[in-house]
């Protein structure tokens, strides 16, 4: 009994650095995994990248150790298929997955607390198809609890360094790169700002270039007037605007 | 008042990430592979033992001990949640919010909707999770680190759908803080 307490404990303890850990880096932040989805804002997926090739690299080591304790699960590849696909529906849906969705639910998102209780129903379903669906679809393409390395000639040190070579180039790709494009063209919160920019400084430089002056014969006297109206007021009103805006995104 | 742009994560990317692989290097050590989802079912479990118990007897599934037995991994979620609230509190990430700034970008302030919609993606989470044999945790995170052959097909699902989804849904982008 004492033994049992004690895993319980234990499993508290895991769960709550699982939790702080997801919270803090940002996974039970739906807006980060739906940014991730959208190939918006890859915060998220980078996170999952250093998750998944630090855990790999570390549960390798200790394999090696002799001390990890493996929980393989069954390779029915078709189940484990259709079960990816409708949790990714869920998943483009919601931005939550069942650890992160407690997460969410737990720091006051009352959104994430709604699709907790969908997921409550959600294995309820799976409860009752279980005898009707999964006795048929389970048999299909099963490998058995295997390993990458179990069912390829490939060991499994080149399974992972390979997986660490591909995951490092895929947090390369999606590095941040600092643009702050983005604010006012793609949202398009400003319209009046963005309407306003392109056109400003056209007649700015038009008005300071020379053919002006060279034609001579072409200088009626109305039309002088108009021009100095343009020179003096157009810079005072629409130049600050001009160059703050246009500079950004070169930056 | 409600924000429109997407707040940074409280840690950087890399931070975040190690100390999510420490937390399942931790665990592999010492009992078993993170997982969360198994849980939902156990406390369905428990919930039709009360309406149904012959029917949770002679189901070919939820018959199992360890569909019947609250241990390790039922206490991991609800660590999974007290964590996640001190966390949230300590990082000031705690606010009663019921749309997220992507939702608001697309539908407005419509909360219903919002709502129906979790409530159907949290069924489709589950029932896929189940059917998976894991969710994010148990199955992308935990499978990737054992190589498992399971994740290579979930994988491919789970993020072909996952953003065939988000494009449909999502369709205008909020401002996200760098």
């Amino acid at each position: 009994m004492v033994s049992e307490v004690n895993t319980d404990l234990l499993g508290f303890f895991v769960g709550g650095l699982f939790g702080a850990a997801l919270l803090l880096s940002g996974l039970a932040l739906p807006d980060k995994i739906i940014g991730t989805l959208r190939l918006k804002d890859f915060h998220a997926f980078r996170v999952i990248g250093v998750f998944l090739i630090v855990g790999m690299l570390g549960v390798w080591f200790l394999d090696m150790a002799g001390i990890a304790h493996f929980s393989i699960k069954g390779a029915n590849l078709l189940s484990n298929l259709i079960g990816g696909a409708l949790l990714g529906i869920g998943f483009g849906l919601t931005g939550y997955c069942p650890g992160t969705g407690l997460a969410a639910a737990a720091t006051g998102r009352l959104d994430a607390l709604v699709t907790v209780v969908g997921m409550f129903f959600g294995a309820l379903a799976f409860i009752f198809l279980y005898p009707v669906i999964m006795e048929r679809i389970e048999p299909l393409y099963n490998y058995g609890k295997v390993t990458l390395d179990d069912v390829t000639v490939v060991p499994r040190a080149v399974w992972v360094w390979g997986l660490v070579v591909v995951g490092t180039l895929l947090l390369w790709l999606t590095r941040p790169r600092h643009a702050p494009a983005p604010k006012p063209y793609e949202t398009g919160e400003h319209p009046g700002q963005t309407a306003a920019v392109p056109p400003v400084e056209q007649p700015v430089q038009t008005s300071l270039t020379p053919p002006m002056e060279l034609t001579v014969e072409e200088k009626p006297l109305p039309q002088e007037p108009l021009a100095q109206e343009f020179e003096q007021e157009m810079p005072e009103d629409e130049k600050p605007f001009g160059p703050d805006e246009t500079e950004e995104p070169l930056m | 008042m409600l924000r429109k742009y997407v707040m940074k994560a409280p840690m950087t990317w890399w931070a975040g990430g190690l100390m999510l692989a420490l937390v399942q290097i931790f665990a592999v050590a010492v009992q078993k592979p993170l997982g969360v989802s198994t849980q939902f079912v156990v406390a369905d479990t428990y919930a039709l033992k009360a309406l149904a118990p012959d029917y949770v007897e002679t189901h070919q599934l939820i018959s199992k001990e360890k569909y019947q037995k609250i241990g390790y991994g039922w206490w991991l979620n609800i660590g999974l949640i007290a964590g996640a609230l001190v966390a949230g509190i300590l990082a000031g990430r705690c606010r009663l919010q019921t749309t997220t700034v992507w939702w608001r970008a697309t539908y407005g302030h419509s909360v219903g909707a919002r709502l129906i919609v979790g409530f159907i993606g949290g069924f489709l989470i589950l029932l896929g999770a189940r059917m998976g044999h894991g969710c994010t945790s148990g199955q992308l995170a935990s499978g990737w680190a054992q190589l498992s052959l399971s994740v290579v097909p979930f994988t491919i699902g789970l993020f072909v759908c996952g953003m065939l989804t988000a494009f449909i849904v999502y369709r205008k982008k909020p401002q996200i803080e760098q």
